[in-house]
């Protein structure tokens, strides 16, 4: 057993004061190079604001933009249960995806943008 | 035995099913989605949201609504400060830094803003914020609305910071509030969403500046019996009591002019949390303790320095329920003691370690450390997927009896009458409330029962 808890610094350390912190507030300016992407500019707010904080580099395992491979693997499991793991939160992935201010519909459109930017 | 990366343990300790089926309004709500929080502890089906853009939107909004609405950050309050069946209203867009002074060290800084996108900004104009809690994706009005506070035996809770701010009232008026307002100012800097919205915050900041965060284990009653000098001695001290187990997580920060780096592991490190969990899933409380003893024993120390908004937060990745209580230093110790007992004697199903810290006192009415002494703040957690009822209403009665102050944004149980009797300007809070929203339309049932029982 000590064999293996000596290894344990790090990830146990990581667990108790856990962080994927790191990228500041990057997400909002990498965002730009999306924003003619989504037709609606109030939604790319909201999507800038929120979801682009793990989206564009991936943190907490979220799939990336650009990532064609898993975007695919994932859109063939449904908008609904996609949806609804945006909505109730999924995995690292809090309920709405911190954006507050979203509705259904704005999902829908951050998850076809995501999914589009990838192809 | 299946061993897991650092990454696959953080996702795979927070699968879970967060809500169970929930029953829409139908027709009438229908258009508008279902609103939760961080944790999904909380949940409400809101009639609307209001997406504010300006200052001036907000208070047209106000001035022209009716019905009931909470104010909503980025919903990291644990407690229910947020469910309405009424209306949101979300100012994240009212955020970044309006303007900022070089002489005071003071900015202006949008109340949607949240903590972890400010570093960034401004250390770019040569400034720092005093302290930070460990979470920083909360916004800057929902931090400084619960009174969130940083470790630091010298240093106050984030709201003690604001010189002054911009608050639209429930009747859609406008109102920069500073120390020249006396009580409003001392009642408004915590006011937990319940005197109106708060769209700006004018802080005092410091020149930016770098930090050395030290990360080691040790005898929990070794670092208890000299918690206040240790206290004394650095920046930042606090200690993560882990449960069935004699050894505490130490984390210690002094500023630094050292360069920025870390303690760099070589591969292989990242291993086996999964084969602690395994073994002590079916252990007794002292198969328990005996090895998480032998984990504590073996933690080595890491060391890291950088720009100090990096090392002071964090975002979390795996979900969980918190409560917190402040008591007083005099009692800290103690406290600790018997919640680590209770969870040893009643074999309490928990692996998240506790959390023990100083926070300076502070004037701010509602806030947890409100006076001159300062107190020692004990969180308790509770993994996100699991029922935190159960543990936490067998420990809150412990906080009670040290004379405990709850953390607005973390759950407790309390109604007014108690609070009154653990905040002194508890009673004043109620009365400038009730003159600010007298018709309550801020007042969701949680702070009717905090604030008009």
């Amino acid at each position: 057993m000590i064999s293996h808890t000596v290894k344990l610094v790090t990830p146990l350390l990581a667990v108790l004061l856990s962080a994927c912190g790191g990228f500041g507030s990057m997400h909002q300016n990498d965002a730009a190079a999306f924003s003619n992407d989504l037709a609606d500019a109030a939604v790319m707010g909201k999507w800038a604001r929120s979801c682009a904080l793990c989206h564009i580099n991936g943190e907490a395992g979220a799939p990336v933009v650009g990532d064609s491979a898993e975007w695919q693997r994932r859109l063939a499991q449904g908008e609904a249960l996609i949806l609804r793991h945006v909505i109730e939160g999924y995995n690292s992935m809090p309920p709405l995806g911190y954006c507050m201010a979203c509705e259904e519909s704005d999902f829908r459109a951050m998850i076809g943008f995501m999914a589009r930017t990838s192809e | 035995m299946k061993e897991l990366t650092r990454r696959k343990f953080l996702a795979s300790s927070v699968r879970a099913t967060m809500f169970g089926a929930y029953a829409l309004n139908e027709t009438a709500f229908a258009q508008t989605t279902r609103w939760s929080n961080w944790s999904g502890g909380q949940t409400c089906q809101p009639r609307g949201r209001y997406d504010i853009s300006s200052e001036d939107e907000l208070a047209r909004l106000l001035k022209t609504t009716s019905g009931p609405i909470r104010p909503i950050g980025s919903g990291h309050s644990f407690s229910p400060l947020v469910p309405t069946d009424g209306h949101l209203v979300v100012i994240d867009q009212l955020s970044g830094i309006l303007d900022h002074d070089n002489d005071t060290l003071q900015a202006t800084i949008g109340a949607g803003s949240r903590l972890g996108d400010l570093g960034e900004p401004l250390e770019s104009i040569g400034q720092g914020m005093f302290n930070l809690p460990d979470i920083d994706r909360q916004t800057l009005a929902g931090a400084t609305a619960t009174g969130t506070h940083g470790t630091g035996l010298g240093l106050q809770c984030l709201s003690s910071y604001i010189t002054s701010l911009r608050l639209i009232t429930v009747a859609g008026d406008v109102m920069d509030i500073d120390a020249s307002d006396a009580d409003l100012f001392d009642a408004v800097r915590v006011n937990v969403g319940a005197l109106g919205v708060v769209t700006q915050i004018r802080l005092q900041n410091r020149k930016s500046y770098k930090l050395k965060k030290r990360e080691w284990a040790a005898p929990t009653e070794d670092i208890l019996a000299n918690f206040d000098e240790l206290a004394a001695s650095h920046r930042h001290f606090e200690i993560f009591p882990l449960v069935y187990s004699d050894y505490s997580l130490v984390l210690a920060i002094d500023e630094s002019d050292e360069p920025i780096g870390q303690t760099i592991f070589p591969p292989g490190e990242e291993v086996s949390l999964a084969a602690v969990r395994e073994l002590n899933a079916d252990a007794t409380p002292l198969e328990r303790l005996t090895r998480n003893n032998a984990v504590g024993a073996n933690i080595q120390t890491t060391e890291a320095v950088d720009v100090s908004y990096k090392l002071l937060s964090n975002l979390r990745n795996n979900r969980f329920n918190e409560m917190e209580y402040s008591v007083p230093i005099t009692a800290g110790a103690e406290c600790v003691r018997e919640i680590l007992k209770t969870i040893y004697d009643q074999a309490i199903e928990v692996g998240f370690p506790l959390e023990y810290r100083y926070v300076s006192g502070d004037d701010p009415w509602l806030s947890m450390a409100y006076g001159t002494e300062p107190h020692a703040t004990i969180s308790i957690h509770r993994t996100a997927s699991q029922d935190y009822k159960p543990y936490f209403d067998i420990i809150e009665p412990i906080f009670w009896k040290y004379g405990g102050r709850p953390h607005w944004g973390k759950l407790h149980s309390l109604g007014n009458k108690e609070l009154a009797q653990l905040y002194p300007r508890f009673r004043d809070f109620m009365e400038i409330r009730e003159s600010m929203d007298p018709r309550g339309r801020m007042v969701n049932q949680h702070l009717r029962r905090l604030f008009i029982g």
